[in-house]
């Protein structure tokens, strides 16, 4: 459970988002949308606490994320950043193994009880095949669930993912969806990833948060698509777009008469 | 790197194993050979108080014995700093000495040869000696660098200062010794050159305790490395309190770099080149694996290189750089 209260940010001097109050809740799903350069990232990382220039409070299941020790934190919310990670020198169970690290003593020795989570880590991302595989050696998308992986490692009830899909090809992505709404429901978790991807937001997420100069609309799905926001913000000319279908599609003129 | 090939932990005992025990044989190659090669059972007698030569037991003991353990400290605490530069950095080439601590110890080092005697002074009246002035010279800078550290969040422009500081200084170096007499700027570009000879037994006292103390605080900083392989802002997701692993990071590489430098001058390539060779022989860039592998590997390069300077008597900055600029060509050639 993920709370904006009075929340304000900026990006320089300009205010990104100003006096937002949001709640998300446990076992939902969230698309993160808005236009480039809006504030979605600078969003997430503030509750995250990887930005802390922002007024009003964040909390997370309760606690004022202000109040929070590292460690506290990282055992309520894991982040998979925009960034490539790709480290030469560690096997894929390696990796998800430092999910571990808020709860392992100081060498980050793991127990029985640590592995078993690493494995079931592994395969709740299909990646249990690569445990032993070096992440020089595989894909993007692989490499993706790995830091996944490695994020339900930590074992929180949290979990913000800044564009998890934009590495991804369509069938990718799509499974990278799925995978996150069958981990919000199933395990009562509270996701939110950023995305453009529209016609994933509408199909497989619970609700959607729309970044709107400096606004944040959120709604569920269904509503959402009613608002008429999401035509606003994303229709240009020469594109329509359907909020039941849930994709741009051009409009088919017929300006030769 | 492409490492495919899977390495269980016995295979990786084994490898500890067979580097320790050439750790050994080069340990006593290193007593045997010099002026005077000596055998390996009059170099044994010596170490153990048995039957050889009063001059032959001065040797080994007072000379040999104590540049060898010079040799397997200086290597292992370069390395380690190496190490742990490159992880803080993200940067496969940096090394013990991108935080300044070298052009620190030069400068400190120049003040004393070259400084004090255009003031009238004699350097030797001052009292402290040059590892004296070094470790005051790269304490000033490292304070300087912490200071930074704990107000800048990115370690880039950490590394950038890093570097501006060290040229910074190295201009007022070369100011020094434009203006300076032969005699003293010929101790100085001895000094820079580097030697393992120069550390008396008392010294070691010293030495040994900070190194060590130095590698202690390496291997408490284990899990804050591994965190680090994944970037600040991971480590930081994944509970790690940054500014107290910067500080204990850099602490652990001023009392590893900082007392090498200090006693034996600025050694090259041993800090920057030890932890590709480790991580290459053992095919991890888990810490826990990396640390011990680099003291190792560090200790066993420096020796070798100590022998070779013994045996055709030259300067051991020129082996270490010898040996060590392949690496680098290595490291760079295979990244592409």
């Amino acid at each position: 459970m993920i709370t904006l209260r009075d929340f304000t940010i900026g990006f320089g001097r300009r205010e990104l988002l100003s006096h937002v109050d949001a709640s998300f809740s446990d076992g939902c799903l969230t698309a993160l949308l808005g236009r480039n350069g809006t504030g979605k990232s600078t969003m997430l990382r503030a509750i995250a606490r990887l930005n802390t220039a922002y007024t009003g409070t964040v909390t997370i299941d309760g606690a004022d994320t202000a109040t929070l020790s590292g460690i506290e934190m990282a055992r309520r919310l894991a982040f998979v950043t925009t960034e490539r990670t790709r480290i030469p020198g560690l096997t894929c169970a390696d990796v998800v193994g430092m999910g571990r690290a808020p709860y392992t003593g100081w060498s980050g020795h793991l127990h029985p009880t640590d592995h078993a989570i690493v494995a079931e880590a592994l395969r709740s991302t299909g990646m249990q095949d690569y445990a032993e595989r070096y992440m020089q050696s595989m894909s993007d998308g692989e490499c993706q669930r790995v830091m996944i992986a490695r994020a339900l490692a930590q074992d929180t009830a949290n979990l913000l993912l800044d564009e998890p899909t934009s590495f991804l090809d369509m069938p990718n992505r799509y499974q990278l969806a799925t995978l996150l709404r069958r981990l919000a429901h199933d395990r009562g978790k509270c996701i939110i990833f950023s995305t453009h991807e529209l016609d994933i937001a509408l199909h497989i997420c619970d609700t959607i948060a729309l970044v709107d100069n400096g606004r944040l609309h959120h709604l569920p799905t269904r509503d959402m698509a009613d608002s008429g926001l999401l035509q606003r913000l994303f229709a240009i000319e020469g594109l329509d777009f359907d909020p039941l279908r849930g994709f741009l599609k051009t409009e088919v003129r017929s300006d030769f008469g | 790197m492409n490492i495919s090939s899977h390495w269980n932990p016995a295979r990786r005992t084994l490898l500890f194993i067979f580097i320790s025990a050439a750790c050994l044989l080069l340990f006593a190659l290193d007593l045997c050979v010099g002026d005077v090669n000596l055998p390996l059972r009059q170099v044994w007698n010596a170490l153990t108080g048995g039957d050889c030569p009063r001059a032959t037991a001065a040797i080994v003991l007072g000379i040999r014995l104590v540049k060898a353990i010079v040799a397997v400290m200086a290597g292992a605490a370069l390395g380690v700093s190496g190490l742990q530069m490159q992880t803080l950095f993200r940067n496969p080439l940096a090394g013990p000495y991108v935080l300044g601590i070298s052009s620190g110890a030069g400068l400190g080092v120049a003040l004393f040869l070259l400084g004090a005697p255009l003031l009238g002074a004699s350097a030797w009246s001052l009292g402290f000696g040059i590892a004296g002035a070094a470790w005051i010279g790269s304490a000033a800078v490292l304070v300087l660098m912490a200071v930074a550290a704990a107000r800048l969040r990115d370690i880039l422009a950490l590394l950038v200062l890093g570097m501006m500081l060290s040229s910074g200084v190295s201009a007022v170096v070369q100011i020094l010794q434009y203006l300076s007499k032969d005699d003293a700027l010929k101790a100085y570009v001895i000094w820079t050159m580097g030697s393992l000879g120069e550390v008396t037994s008392d010294q070691l006292l010293i030495l040994v305790p900070a190194v060590i103390a130095g590698l202690v605080l390496a291997v408490a900083t284990v899990k804050p490395l591994n965190l680090l392989l994944f970037g600040e802002e991971y480590a930081r997701t994944m509970g790690l309190n940054l500014r107290k692993s910067r500080a204990l990071i850099f602490a652990s590489t001023t009392l590893l770099a900082g007392t090498i430098t200090a006693y034996c001058g600025p050694i090259g390539f041993i800090g920057l080149a030890m932890p590709h060779v480790a991580r290459m022989l053992f095919g991890s860039s888990d810490h826990r694996v990396l640390i011990p592998a680099t003291v190792l590997t560090g200790a066993a390069v420096l020796l070798i290189c100590d022998v070779i300077s013994k045996a055709f008597v030259l300067p051991i900055n020129a082996i270490t750089a010898l040996l060590g600029i392949p690496v680098v060509v290595w490291i760079v050639l295979r990244r592409r």
